[in-house]
């Protein structure tokens, strides 16, 4: 009961900080960050307290669905919170980044008008994250799941004056529309056939599910390898994976922490953790986990292609994340969902890291934020300098940081099961990574500070913003070592996620012990691509050696190919709307305009304000007419019954 | 005398109601607000005492008089109301300064027959109740009486509620010819030996269905139903708005109750006749309430043309018979009567200069200068609408859904379609409210904690509707 108990505090805590938020009538920047941080703060503290219970004890599971919200004949819906070692993982990860990203900004969004109100989104939007990862059915995960798109698109578009910033939540939000209308074909599909959302009945009922089938004309699909697609292309977009994923780049208009707390580390990962929590069915659905780890390598590999010629700093590090969450959907694809989790994890603190360490660049820089004209500061900001080279360290997966404990467990697995082909694309990844990763560095570090920005007495910024970054500097760093024996491998998602089997198949055939993984890896071909990648980045970019001519002439047009995101680019952004817009007009001007408006809509409408001011005449006023009608209505009555 | 205890409720409000009359004579002008005081802490005293008969096992039914607990959850839900609507009504009075303690004493009439006309097992007892309810909102219409309005709706609501205290009369007396009693259960029996088939019946039965008619006349006028309604509009705009909004929740209540006991014991074997009838009357409410509606310009007749309305779908409810639809019915009632109260309640709240709101145009840019009142109509008017998360959509929900368990497809697709029509005269005020210019003389009250509170609960129920439906299953079960 406790358990619950603590879930609900965690849950609802920060809902409470978005509701005093809005009717706190006093906005002075520090009480509303105050009030904001401690809600916050309250869950992250709760959720610490679980997620130690469960290292401890990770059997517990805590599954309450007795309030019903909504019951009407055999339709019963119900609010529940699943409390088990999955969830309070997430919510471990949710509320941690939360936390830190509120300090952050406290520094970062100083002197915004709008300060208050970009608490109560951010407030709103853990709250709405929360959501998902508690809730023990469908309904629940569908709420939550719109609740999180809703606050994306606000946070987005924070800075609403700015066009691009409009456009890119727009972009957001129909691409997630795309995926939600999957999502939602899944959840229905599943409430027809089972007539119930809850997940445990669903996982109960799996077994006499996947021998049925579903027709469409002539044709018959197996259901369930139906529903886990259809719930795939919901996670796929919130997951901004190929060939949804073209939202998450535009996004970076809104605030730098935003990007970091939304954007990187938790809300992306939502269509991960689905997949993660609904492992029974996923087991059961083969082909579909094909596709999965098909469009995992394909967004890992080729969206750290286009990071490499970005110029942007968000944007490179946005579609790094595009294609970490690439390696993320691959392991789930092989059906190793507790690695997932894990990278999930590891990803979650370095990517929201390295966000901060941008945002704090740009702050630095006023505003700009193509690194192409950035340089030289190493000497002028310390502090970011060197927590971007552990998050930048822990992303390329470096031995011993935690990016590489879950990266390189992800990878070495298709070397594992032999499947060669995955294993090259993800290693040339690798290589990717690590030449995008240091690009930033070298040209922002190092080189002439060609911005002419000075060095303050005072330490970088105010602490506000240097505790975040080295709050998440220490668990990129020491966390995917301290949970790799103890948890991942010790059983932790045993309780929630169906891979145990083979996690430890894989433990007692080939990893052994962090340690031995450690050692391991200085002699693979990982660690060999790390290194080529570090030093060729290092000839690039710091040493700037030129390419030759004729070779940058013949790469320009594969780099434009590639900047371009491979069409994707000109599908998103010129033929889809051009569709849309002739589909559109077409709708508008012959049916909307000629028909409905001036036919159905305004042609009731005016025939029933004729008819409604002709009736209403009715009401004379004088009460013998009153009386008539009344008489008139009983003689009605009498007579029509008469016949009886 | 042990049966005084079924009445006791009744008579320690006839006792508190004697005592502030005669008290009442005895203050100074300025101390009369201790009547008040007085009558709402014995509300709240009636109040406990029927909430504790809620957990009593076993409650042995009088033959007169019913204090079943579906009964029982109706006074109390009543007396909760009463409550709201005094402090509405003691805000308003006192705010226009036409404050007289005689006021509440009226309304509490109103209430103590409103008590016992749903507890009656008796038609006379009945009749004594409607009567007692109608008389004190007669006298109530006309407090108001130096305005030419108030007295109008007065005399013409007096005069037709004369009328149709005739038909019921005239209703009870055919019936008592028939079956020989006036106490519901003999007469149900009697109703039922007569069975269709014999020969008994049918020289019975023209003088049964005229019964049947006149007396469901009778309460279709109480109702507001169509072709009744006529008083509905000139009644709502001429009294004062608490008035108003006591006249538009609690005798609804009251007489849906009437109308729901009376179908399922006397009128039980007659369901083919009456289902016919109120599904004739609900359609034309719905009708003539929605249409008349949209071209009203005053919001209290607006209203009225809207509880037009809504009395059809609570009749549309009633119409597809006893299993869901009164279960429907009533949950309608209850969220109607709810975010009826409320709408009145806030609308009492907000001065226009030195009058009260009439005009709908008079809120214009409310929200520019009252964001938070803004809100609270724009829940209330949602609601009404019926858009999902609002309490609202699940009353429409259940009625729409009832009709199309019982196969009136037909019906259910009206009903849908005149839930549209009906949107468009909410949404205009919500339109006058953020859209339109600013109107500078508005200026509410400053003190509404209570009707925030009162809003806000309405919302979390519309979040949980569960909870209603529940109590709701519960009422219909002890029927």
């Amino acid at each position: 009961m406790s358990l619950g108990i603590s879930a609900l505090i965690i849950l609802l805590s920060p809902l409470v900080g978005a509701l005093v938020l809005i009717f706190y009538k006093d906005k002075s920047e520090i009480k509303s960050s105050v009030i904001a941080n401690i809600s916050i703060f309250i869950s992250f503290i709760f959720s610490l307290m679980l997620f130690i219970i469960f290292l401890f004890n990770s059997s517990t599971t805590y599954n309450y669905s007795n309030l019903v919200w909504f019951e009407s004949n055999n339709l019963i819906f119900t609010f529940g919170l699943l409390v088990d070692s999955l969830s309070v993982i997430m919510s471990f990860i949710v509320t941690f980044i939360s936390m830190f990203v509120h300090i952050y900004s406290i520094g970062y969004m100083k002197n915004d008008k709008s300060f208050n109100r970009f608490l109560i989104y951010t407030n709103f939007f853990t709250f709405s994250m929360l959501v998902i990862i508690f809730s023990n059915n469908f309904l629940q995960l569908f709420i939550g799941w719109e609740l999180v798109g809703l606050s994306s698109y606000l946070l987005i578009g924070f800075w609403y004056k700015k066009p691009t910033a409009i456009y890119a939540n727009m972009k957001a939000f129909l691409v997630n529309r795309v995926g939600d209308i999957g999502l939602l074909l899944g959840v229905i599909l599943i409430f027809i056939n089972i007539s119930s959302l809850d997940y445990m009945r669903f996982f109960d009922s799996l077994p006499d599910l996947s021998n049925t089938s579903i027709s469409l004309g002539s044709l018959s699909f197996d259901l369930l390898p139906i529903i886990a697609l259809l719930l795939f292309t919901g996670a796929a977009a919130k997951s901004a994976q190929i060939p949804l994923h073209f939202w998450l780049p535009d996004s970076m208009e809104g605030p730098t922490p935003i990007s970091a707390l939304i954007h990187a580390a938790t809300m992306v990962t939502a269509g991960i953790f689905m997949v993660a929590r609904l492992s029974p069915l996923y087991d059961l659905s083969a082909y579909v986990l094909d596709i999965i780890l098909f469009i995992g390598v394909l967004t890992a590999f080729l969206m750290g292609l286009v990071a490499l010629v970005q110029t942007d700093i968000k944007r490179i590090i946005a579609y790094s994340t595009i294609s970490q969450l690439g390696y993320m959907t691959v392991s789930l694809g092989a059906s190793y969902y507790s690695f997932a989790i894990f990278h999930l994890l590891t990803h979650a603190f370095f990517k929201a890291l390295l966000f901060l360490c941008a945002g704090s660049i740009i702050l630095k820089c006023h505003h700009e934020q193509s690194i192409e004209k950035m340089g030289g500061l190493r000497e002028v900001m310390p502090y970011t300098y060197y927590t971007y080279l552990v998050g930048a360290l822990s992303l390329v997966g470096f031995p011993m940081f935690s990016g590489f404990f879950s990266k390189d467990l992800i990878i070495d697995l298709f070397k594992f099961h032999g499947d060669y082909l995955t294993y090259t694309i993800l290693i040339s990844g690798i290589f990717v990574t690590t030449i995008y990763t240091f690009k930033i560095f070298f040209k922002v570090f190092f080189g002439p500070n060609k911005l002419k920005i000075k060095k303050t007495d005072q330490i970088e910024h105010s602490d506000v913003i240097i505790i975040p970054l080295l709050g998440l500097a220490v668990p990129s760093i020491v966390i995917g070592f301290a949970l790799f024996d103890s948890a991942l491998f010790n059983d932790f998602f045993k309780s929630s996620i169906t891979d145990s089997g083979r996690l430890e198949t894989i433990y007692n055939d080939f990893v052994r012990s962090s340690l031995s993984f450690t050692l391991h890896s200085f002699l693979t071909f990982n660690f060999l691509a790390l290194v080529s990648g570090l030093i060729l980045s290092y000839i690039l970019y710091y040493k700037n050696y030129q390419i030759p001519k004729n070779v940058t002439q013949k790469l320009e047009s594969i780099i434009i190919y590639v900047k371009r995101e491979y069409g994707f680019t000109h599908l998103s952004d010129v033929f889809f709307p051009r569709i849309f817009n002739n589909l559109s007009n077409m709708l508008w001007k012959k049916t909307d305009v000629a028909f409905l408006d001036n036919f159905i809509v305004n042609g009731i409408a005016n025939r029933i304000r004729i008819f409604s001011s002709s009736l209403r005449l009715i009401q004379t006023g004088y009460i013998y007419h009153y009386a008539f009608t009344m008489i008139i209505g009983l003689l009605i009555l009498l007579l029509f019954f008469y016949n009886f | 005398m042990s049966y005084l205890f079924y009445f006791l409720p009744e008579i320690f409000i006839l006792s508190v109601l004697s005592f502030v009359i005669v008290l009442d004579l005895f203050l100074k002008e300025s101390k009369k607000n201790i009547s008040y005081y007085i009558l709402q802490i014995s509300l709240i005293i009636v109040f406990l005492y029927l909430f504790s008969l809620l957990f009593q096992k076993n409650i042995s039914n009088y033959e007169l008089y019913d204090i079943s607990n579906f009964t029982n959850l109706f006074k109390i839900f009543t007396v909760l109301l009463s409550i709201i609507i005094f402090y509405y009504s003691y805000s308003y009075l006192q705010r226009f300064k036409i404050y007289k303690s005689e006021y509440f004493i009226i309304l509490i009439f109103g209430l103590l027959g409103m008590m016992i006309m749903v507890s009656a097992n008796h038609l006379l007892i009945l009749y004594l109740g409607i009567e007692l309810l109608s008389l004190s909102l007669y006298t109530i219409i006309a407090y108001n009486r130096t305005s030419v309005r108030s007295s109008e709706a007065a005399v013409k609501y007096y005069i037709l509620g004369a009328m149709s205290s005739g038909f019921l009369l005239f209703g009870i007396s055919l019936l008592y010819g028939i079956t020989g009693s006036l106490l519901y259960d003999e007469i149900s029996s009697v109703i039922e030996s007569m069975n269709f088939n014999n020969q008994d019946f049918s020289t019975h039965s023209i003088g049964l269905i005229f019964s049947l008619i006149f007396i469901l006349i009778s309460i279709a006028f109480k109702f507001g139903a169509a072709p009744f309604h006529m008083w509905i509009p000139d009644v709502y705009e001429g009294s004062l708005t608490p008035t108003t909004l006591m006249i538009s929740t609690l005798p609804k209540v009251a007489i849906f109750v009437i109308l729901i006991k009376l179908t399922s014991s006397i009128f039980a074997s007659l369901e083919i006749y009456w289902s016919e009838m109120i599904l004739i009357l609900a359609v034309i409410s719905v009708l003539i309430g929605n249409i008349i509606a949209i071209s009203q310009t005053n919001i209290k007749r607006m209203l009225a043309y809207s509880t037009i309305a809504n009395v059809g779908f609570i009749l549309l409810g009633i119409y597809t018979g006893p299993e869901n639809g009164y279960e429907a019915a009533l949950f309608y009632t209850i969220t109607y009567t709810l975010f009826t109260a409320a709408v009145f309640g806030l609308i009492s709240e907000i001065n226009i200069g030195d009058s009260s709101l009439e005009k709908i145009d008079d809120l214009g840019g409310l929200n520019q200068k009252f964001p938070l009142m803004a809100v609270m109509i724009l829940i209330v008017m949602l609601s009404m609408i019926g858009i999902p998360p609002m309490l609202g959509f699940y009353a429409k929900f259940y009625v729409i859904q009832s009709l199309v368990l019982s196969g009136s497809t037909v019906l259910a697709i009206f009903a849908v379609i005149m839930t549209v029509i009906g949107s468009f005269y909410y949404l205009r005020v919500i339109k006058v409210i953020y859209f339109d210019d600013e109107n500078t003389s508005i200026s509410p009250s400053l003190y509404h904690l209570i009707s925030y509170v009162f809003v806000l609960t309405l919302f979390l129920l519309g979040i949980f509707p569960n909870l209603l439906s529940t109590i709701i299953s519960f009422a219909i079960g002890n029927l």
